[in-house]
């Protein structure tokens, strides 16, 4: 029952993850909690469905053709949300992301509806045995996917200029205009790079879960749960607390209570919180 | 002043006055009309979840009445009256739903409110209907919408309570059951099913459940719920969740291999939707659905009313739910006619509670009413999908 319960966190956890990375890569470089995250999450998994099951394109066109529209998605709410109000304070631009979150929500209503709409499973439903391990072939995928795009990111981040420009406009922005590096375009390809992982995320739910316009918000909540834990605006962070969070909640719904499910990451954060207030791995350092 | 001039004066006053007179005489009705009633309509009040977290409770339940108010009006309404109605969204929130209400009874000034599909919107709700003492016949479920009785508020559909114990009755109807688990929403929604259930398991039965399990409400996994149950080894699981709930449940259930006789509650009796939410048609195997149905929805014998429903709101999902506001409105449209062209909100509500063995095209028992019982549906059948047909099995299990 313990292997189920991890491999099954894991996979859950691997969406927390993903969709707190982006979280934090948009916080680390503008310091903006972007609160349409949720949206964009479900705005993935809404245009992953209409790409591939309605308009039928190949999966993987599909999931390209997505991400294009993240990207696209991500640059547009930095222009409209966060340029115009960077003089003004923090709290201003992220109001304005609640604003456009709701205006996302609205959007899906209008163009999808309210009810709910299966994504066709990819490579069917019957599980596989891994290990004495119960795995579907969805959650495979999600873990799988999930951990590559872990690693190309701190790849990216680590070794290719681009990554590198993103990380001295984080961390030091007068010193990064000084250098030459155009900050204001990183910090644009920051949001931007932040939807592709929440659309990213959407997709890879999107065939276990239900699509609907409120399906952000719960997965919203436990990635911000996640990236508290892990300290918020450290990327290693955001990987290891949005994995605990999808363990933890289905160890102590399983081992305590079922009625635990839902809240035991919050109480395991808030405990962690009080002895570690920066979290498992510090937080963001201010240069 | 001279006489002449003053009698003069006074006769003009005097015609004045008497011409005033006659026309507001003119202008008043020999008695005044009830709220929402006009010569020719009547205004009923609909709210509902047309948009946010419970489509399926939204229009595809509300259109089942408006169908038939639009058929009664193409043949002429009652007494002379067209029936007219306004419809308010509610989103499945409490305070949503209270200022819906309040905008059709103080705004609209509907004649009886149709409607509320939600529970816990009902609640919330059931204080306001008092206070403004409308009459109000509801599609949703929850026993404290109904308990205790206040003389405005009546329904169609089968009250939690009811529902609790006939899916315990059902459960243990399985040959040789022992072992009864349940999983279920912890809201108020939920806990009204569960709770009569697992009363009615012990104070009939003598039988406590292995497993009581709860699950969030847009929870996208139900993996520690599931394990726990396949842990306790239960002979049936009592499945008291919503539809999308409910087929993710369903996916695990059949990932983990949970061989139990599973008993679905109304809000899973669609279960042609519950397969194609969760992706596959395994979840269907072992599934046994409360419906209030007397057919199935596929039956020859409905074919009528859903061919009806398909051609007046062809954008709309078709599923059994259309069938609880469509008997509402049957129950309506009699009393409306019994209570005759003299209407008022209290003629309506004595009549309504005069209801007895009222046949419902859709349901398989009698709808009763009285003054001291306004929950009117006590019975319901269960249905599984066997060869891809859907079988309406009765009240007890049937291999």
């Amino acid at each position: 029952m313990l292997g189920l319960l991890v491999v099954s966190g894991i996979a859950n956890g691997s969406i927390y993850a993903v969709v707190a990375l982006g979280l934090t890569l948009i916080y680390r470089s503008t310091r903006v909690l972007n609160f349409a995250h949720g949206e964009i999450f479900t705005l993935g998994a809404y245009l992953g469905y209409t790409f591939y099951h309605l308009w039928k394109f190949p999966y993987a066109a599909a999931v390209v053709v997505t991400l294009a529209c993240g990207l696209v998605i991500g640059l547009l709410l930095e222009r409209v949300s966060r340029r115009p109000l960077a003089a003004g304070s923090v709290i201003s631009v992220v109001l304005a992301t609640i604003g456009i979150g709701s205006v996302l929500k609205g959007l899906a209503r209008l163009l999808w509806r309210d009810d709910y709409l299966t994504f066709p499973p990819i490579y069917g439903m019957q599980p596989m045995v891994l290990g004495g391990l119960l795995l579907s072939p969805q959650d495979a995928i999600i873990i799988s996917v999930s951990l590559t795009l872990m690693a190309v990111f701190f790849w990216m981040f680590r070794f290719t200029s681009l990554g590198k420009a993103l990380r001295a406009s984080a961390s030091n922005r007068l010193g990064a205009l000084l250098v030459g590096i155009r900050v204001q375009r990183m910090f644009a390809a920051s949001w931007g790079l932040g939807s592709v992982l929440g659309m990213m995320a959407g997709l890879l739910v999107a065939p276990i879960s239900l699509i609907y316009p409120d399906m952000g918000f719960d997965v919203f909540v436990k990635a911000f749960a996640g990236a508290v834990l892990g300290g918020f605006g450290s990327f290693p962070g955001a990987i290891v607390g949005g994995l605990l969070v999808g363990v933890v909640e289905n160890l102590a719904g399983a081992y305590i209570s079922s009625v635990l499910v839902g809240s035991a990451p919050f109480i395991i954060i808030a405990g962690v919180l009080l002895l570690f207030p920066k979290g498992l791995f510090g937080g963001l350092r201010e240069t | 002043m001279k006489r002449n001039e003053l009698l003069t004066i006074t006769w003009s006053a005097v015609v004045a006055l008497a011409a005033v007179l006659v026309m507001t005489l003119a202008t008043v009705p020999a008695s005044a009309q009830e709220v929402g009633v006009t010569d020719d309509s009547i205004k009923i009040g609909i709210f509902a979840p047309f948009t946010g977290s419970v489509p399926l409770f939204g229009y595809p339940i509300t259109r089942g009445g408006t169908l038939l108010y639009e058929e009664v009006n193409a043949k002429g309404g009652i007494h002379g009256r067209k029936i007219a109605w306004v419809e308010e969204d509610d989103q499945c929130d409490p305070s949503k739903g209270v200022a819906a209400v309040k905008k059709l009874v103080h705004e609209h000034k509907v004649f009886m409110l149709h409607g509320g599909n939600c529970s816990n919107v009902n609640l919330a709700v059931r204080p306001e209907v008092e206070r403004a003492k409308v009459p109000w016949l509801t599609n949703s479920t929850n026993v404290g919408i109904y308990l205790p009785t206040t003389p405005y508020v009546f329904t169609t559909v089968l009250t939690t309570d009811f529902e609790g114990a006939l899916l315990a009755d059902f459960a243990m109807s399985v040959p040789n059951v022992k072992r009864v688990a349940i999983i279920g929403h912890r809201d108020a929604w939920g806990l009204g099913k569960s709770e009569p259930a697992v009363k009615r398991l012990q104070d009939q039965y003598k039988v406590t459940p292995v497993a009581n399990e709860a699950m969030d409400r847009g929870a996208n996994d139900s993996t520690p719920q599931t394990l726990r149950l396949k842990q306790a080894n239960p002979d049936v699981v009592i499945v008291i969740l919503y539809p999308k709930e409910g087929a993710v449940f369903l996916r695990d259930a059949v990932k983990y291999g949970i061989g139990s006789v599973l008993v679905g509650n109304t809000a899973m009796e669609d279960i042609a939707d519950l397969v194609s939410k969760a992706g596959t048609d395994a979840v269907a195997k072992n599934l046994y659905a409360l419906t209030l149905l007397r057919y199935t929805m596929d039956d020859p014998k409905m074919a009528d009313l859903v061919e009806r429903f398909k051609a007046k709101y062809p954008g709309t999902a078709i599923s059994p739910f259309m069938t609880w506001a469509y008997s509402g409105a049957e129950v309506i449209v009699e009393v409306l006619r019994r209570t005759g062209r003299d209407l008022t909100r209290e003629k309506f509500l004595k009549e309504l509670e005069k209801v007895r063995g009222f046949e419902s095209t859709v349901f398989p028992g009698t709808l009763n009413f009285s003054a001291e019982e306004h929950r009117g549906n006590r019975t319901a059948n269960f249905v599984t999908l066997k060869g891809g047909k859907f079988v309406n099995i009765g009240p007890k299990y049937v291999q």
